[in-house]
């Protein structure tokens, strides 16, 4: 039974194509989501790259703050479920999920089974979420895969605003007072570590601690995340796709319970 | 019958503004008493229809001048609407002190807002001490005066006892119909039940208390339906919107119960009868709250009053509608949830009038279910 998982996020959508809830046969990104064609393209890549048509696929889960604009979906998943059950396939032994995502953080605890025991989410705020270093990277003229190894190794200079509006301000300020970009970047990763940490801590640390999510990707920033919690952190490379993971997984797994069949 | 009385409240709870406008063109005088705890028997008792404020969903322009974003919603909006003229009309305003956020509040319709006037008081916290009702009681009696000067209208101890009167079969029928609300989740979904409890507020208690026990005897004819295995019970100051109402329907969840101060809390306990002297009967009716944020108790009681709630409805989770930037509320949030979350899933939902952005809430929501569906 094939079944597809698709992520719409506020910055990405992303698909996963997957074989009897076990085999990813294919995953898909693209750098738009809700309200743009992305979704739509990136289904596209996906079933392309998977070698299957839309008729194949025995049952569409969509997640993520678009899901409820995706017509094709045969279920409509919260991220936090979708995640969680994402997290689990990649790397059982997880306990604590932190994921960073272009709108949101979140924080969930799992139990042996992948099972959500509690989460906690940010608040209608871009602090310490992709969107707030998507801004950061635009002060500093540099792209957000750049920004990661821009700020490797560099000592962190201090940004006290987690405010992605005062912390603009507060990062032109330091670039006209000559501090190295380097060194902001890492004070801007040190802030949002220090604000996702303080998230994760209100809930309760458990190794083992993954994080997921396009933020994932930025090695310094989880490096410094890491040094907050006391933890080592685990980051799949399909960190991005745990979401849409998830969500395949979920799809296979309320199809089979359901009794339907397959087309 | 039980579809129009339900249409009625639903009407009045969505649309406050009209039904204040219906009763001052009948000729009635209406009064705002700015929540929580005011003492609404004495303007009743005065002749004024009392009127809650409890803000609302709107965007604050005038009120940032005097009140942070970090007040909460319920203050913020208040403001707002007195500072854009939305509670002109009303004869006066009153308001207890009972958080900094109010006394800020308070503070701006003096400076700013002249018509309507405000009247504050307060009320003690040290509720145990002996002298804590009778301080109650001055200050409910200087209230009068107050109303007295302010409008003429004086508030006779045979009209303090008529009004405690309505105020307690209004309490009795609305405990009547919580529970029956419980047993009836198919007719009385989230957004109904809390229209019935939001349109007391706006209504005169006589015409409110005739509606509900329509409906309460329309649902008793009825078999018991539960609509729905997931039962939860709120607790809060309010329990925010329709919309947010909305959404715990959409997701399968039956309101079988709460521990909101705008929804049933407040009909826990009726006045006494029995007291010669009335303002002392609603002076002691403070003096015995338990279970609020804004009441000082040695032990706290809420979490336990709230699990055994759920408990007697059979709801398997709580939801703890945590009013934004409610310092009271706020502070109180971390123990209440530790003891909640012993016995009960629990999940928080932040409570913010200003804000229209529901797709959180719903993500929070859909998640919450899932957990307990595992």
């Amino acid at each position: 039974m094939l079944t597809l998982g698709i992520d719409i996020g506020s910055a990405t959508s992303k698909v996963a194509v997957m074989r009897g809830g076990t085999v990813v046969l294919a995953t898909a990104l693209r750098r738009a989501g809700i309200g743009s064609d992305g979704p739509g393209a990136v289904l596209r890549d996906a079933l392309r790259l998977a070698g299957c048509q839309m008729e194949d696929i025995a049952a569409v889960a969509a997640t993520g703050y678009g899901r409820n604009m995706m017509e094709e979906a045969d279920y409509r998943i919260s991220e936090l479920s979708c995640h969680g059950r994402g997290a689990h396939f990649l790397a059982p032994e997880t306990r604590t999920l932190i994921d960073v995502g272009g709108q949101d953080a979140k924080v969930i605890r799992l139990d042996g089974r992948g099972r959500i025991m509690e989460f906690m989410m940010n608040d209608k705020c871009a602090a310490g979420t992709g969107r707030f270093l998507e801004v950061m990277a635009q002060v500093l003229g540099c792209g957000i895969q750049e920004f990661s190894g821009l700020a490797e190794g560099q000592e962190a200079a201090p940004i006290s605003s987690t405010c992605a509006v005062f912390a603009e301000t507060e990062v032109i300020s330091r670039l006209a007072a000559g501090t190295p970009r380097g060194s902001i970047a890492a004070g801007i990763n040190l802030s949002i570590a220090k604000r996702v940490g303080g998230l994760a801590m209100r809930m309760g640390v458990v190794p083992a601690v993954m994080m997921s999510g396009g933020v994932a990707q930025n090695a310094s920033l989880v490096d410094m995340l890491g040094r907050e919690l006391g933890a080592d952190i685990l980051v799949a490379k399909e960190c991005q796709f745990c979401g849409a993971l998830g969500a395949a997984l979920l799809a296979w797994e309320k199809t089979r319970a359901s009794g339907r069949k397959e087309p | 019958m039980l579809n129009d009385a339900l249409q009625k409240l639903e009407e009045t709870a969505r649309s406050p503004k009209r039904a204040m406008e219906a009763y001052r063109q009948a000729g009635r005088p209406v009064a705002g008493c700015i929540p929580e705890y005011t003492p609404e028997v004495m303007v009743h008792a005065a002749g004024f229809i009392p009127f809650g404020l409890w803000g609302g969903e709107t965007t604050i322009m005038l009120a940032d001048s005097y009140i942070p974003t970090f007040a909460c919603s319920l203050v913020r909006s208040c403001a707002e609407y007195g500072l854009n003229g939305t509670y002109r009309g009303l004869s006066f305003i009153i308001a207890p002190i009972l958080c900094d956020a109010l006394k800020g509040c308070v503070q701006t319709f003096r400076v700013a807002v002249k018509d309507p006037p405000v009247l504050p008081f307060s009320l003690p916290q040290n509720r145990t001490l002996p002298s804590a009702a009778a301080f109650t009681a001055q200050e409910y009696r200087a209230l009068g005066e107050k109303i007295q000067k302010l409008t003429g209208a004086g508030i006779s101890g045979q009209a303090m006892r008529r009004s405690i009167r309505i105020y307690n079969e209004h309490s009795r029928a609305m405990r009547d119909f919580d529970r029956a609300a419980a047993e009836h989740t198919d007719v009385i979904g989230a957004r109904a039940r809390q229209a019935v409890f939001k349109s007391a507020w706006f209504m005169e208690k006589e015409e409110h208390t005739g509606l509900v026990r329509q409906i309460t005897r329309a649902l008793e004819e009825r078999p018991a339906c539960r609509k729905n295995p997931a039962r939860v019970v709120l607790t809060g100051v309010s329990a925010g919107s329709a919309a947010l109402m909305e959404l715990l329907e959409e997701e399968g969840f039956d309101v079988v119960g709460d521990h909101v101060y705008q929804d049933s809390w407040t009909y826990l306990h009726p006045i006494r009868e029995d007291l010669e002297d009335p303002v002392m009967a609603l002076a002691e009716h403070w003096i015995q709250v338990g279970g609020s944020c804004v009441a000082h108790e040695r032990r706290r009681s809420r979490s336990a009053a709230v699990l055994k709630l759920a408990k007697e409805r059979e709801a398997g989770a709580v939801v703890l509608c945590l009013m934004k930037f409610c310092d009271p509320e706020e502070y109180e949030a971390p123990l209440m949830l530790a003891e909640l979350k012993k016995s009960c899933p629990t999940l928080t939902l932040d409570i913010d009038q200003n804000s229209d952005n529901l797709e959180q809430l719903r993500t929070k929501i859909q998640t919450f279910r899932d957990v307990l569906d595992s």
